[in-house]
């Protein structure tokens, strides 16, 4: 049986405008995709800065250009701090190189997991972070000079750990939302989809009589388990 | 009326190198406004130049002294101009 996804939009209302529909559609999507889309964007980048120099080199300037000054958004693209194939410099540096392509094999190895693997805990998070900081800003003041090993290796581990706290914790937080949300929308529907039950029935529940008895208005009936069309199967 | 110092710029750079590109359209904004000597150099025409510049190319060398390399900044330039006019 095929595996069900938890985000399925709810059709609970036929009067809902058509704006609404649309809506909870591209929500859905987000959801279910919302993984895929940022793996997706960070692979695009990683291929567009391997890509320049190839373009280069095969003299479609016309395309490695604006390719590269895009670039330029995310990346100083420091010369002596790049990578070069076949003689042309790749549109990011060393770094940037290292940390996007990590980051997009995070998000592969994620979704690979079908979103399950487990996070990191914040402290070592900031581990992984460290060394990256320690290497950029050091750099940054003229204390020492980095080596491309360095700024790869750096770069890695703040990729990774970026995405390893970082996607495990947005899925988390987007299941218990849903779940939440779930719950308390369940309540609300409940006295509207409560089912009616038969006249003749003798275990038919007494409307309440005094202000101590259940408010009608915001809670579930409740339906004995043995009747049939209980408001346990609604749900399901 | 004050003497300017003559400027030689020497220009390394190569075929396809896209941050050359903007180096030298920063020396042709440049020249509008100034007079310099502008010796423009293909890194690949000699063996020991181009190991020297190979991944640091744009290279701008003003009288044999300033050298700006990289991503050049047009106020780094125009600065490196000034001094080397002694302004």
């Amino acid at each position: 049986m095929a595996a069900q996804s938890i985000y399925q939009p709810r059709s609970y209302s036929a009067s809902k405008s058509s704006i609404e529909g649309v809506m909870q559609k591209v929500s859905a999507f987000v959801l279910d995709y919302w993984a895929l889309m940022i793996t997706i964007v960070l692979g695009i980048i990683v291929l567009a800065a391997l890509s320049v120099p190839l373009l280069t080199y095969l003299g479609l300037d016309t395309i490695s250009k604006p390719i590269f000054y895009t670039l330029h958004l995310i990346c100083a693209q420091i010369p002596s701090h790049s990578f070069y194939i076949l003689g042309h410099q790749l549109g990011m540096c060393a770094r940037n190189m290292a940390i996007y392509s990590s980051m997009f094999a995070g998000g592969v190895v994620f979704l690979a997991s079908k979103k399950r693997l487990p996070g990191i805990p914040w402290w070592f998070w900031v581990l992984l972070i460290l060394p990256m900081a320690y290497d950029g800003i050091t750099q940054m003041f003229g204390l020492r000079e980095s080596t491309w090993e360095l700024r790869v290796i750096t770069g890695t581990l703040f990729g990774l750990g970026n995405m390893w706290f970082a996607l495990p914790f947005i899925q988390r937080t987007l299941k218990q939302a849903l779940l939440d949300n779930g719950q308390a929308y369940a309540a609300m529907l409940a006295p509207q989809y409560a089912p009616v039950p038969p006249a003749n029935s003798v275990n038919a529940p007494v409307p309440p009589t005094s202000g101590d008895e259940q408010d009608a208005t915001n809670t579930p009936q409740q339906v004995p388990d043995s009747e049939p069309g209980a408001f346990s199967e609604m749900e399901e | 009326m004050t003497k300017q110092i003559p400027v030689e710029v020497v220009f390394y750079t190569k075929a396809g190198c896209h941050l050359c590109e903007d180096a030298r359209d920063l020396l042709e904004e440049i020249a509008e406004e100034t007079e310099y000597a502008l010796t423009e150099i293909d890194i690949r025409s000699d063996r020991e130049v181009f190991e020297r510049y190979r991944y640091r190319i744009p290279v701008i060398l003003i009288n044999g002294e300033t050298l700006l390399e990289g991503r050049i900044e047009a106020l780094e330039l125009a600065q490196a101009f000034q001094q080397a006019r002694g302004e």
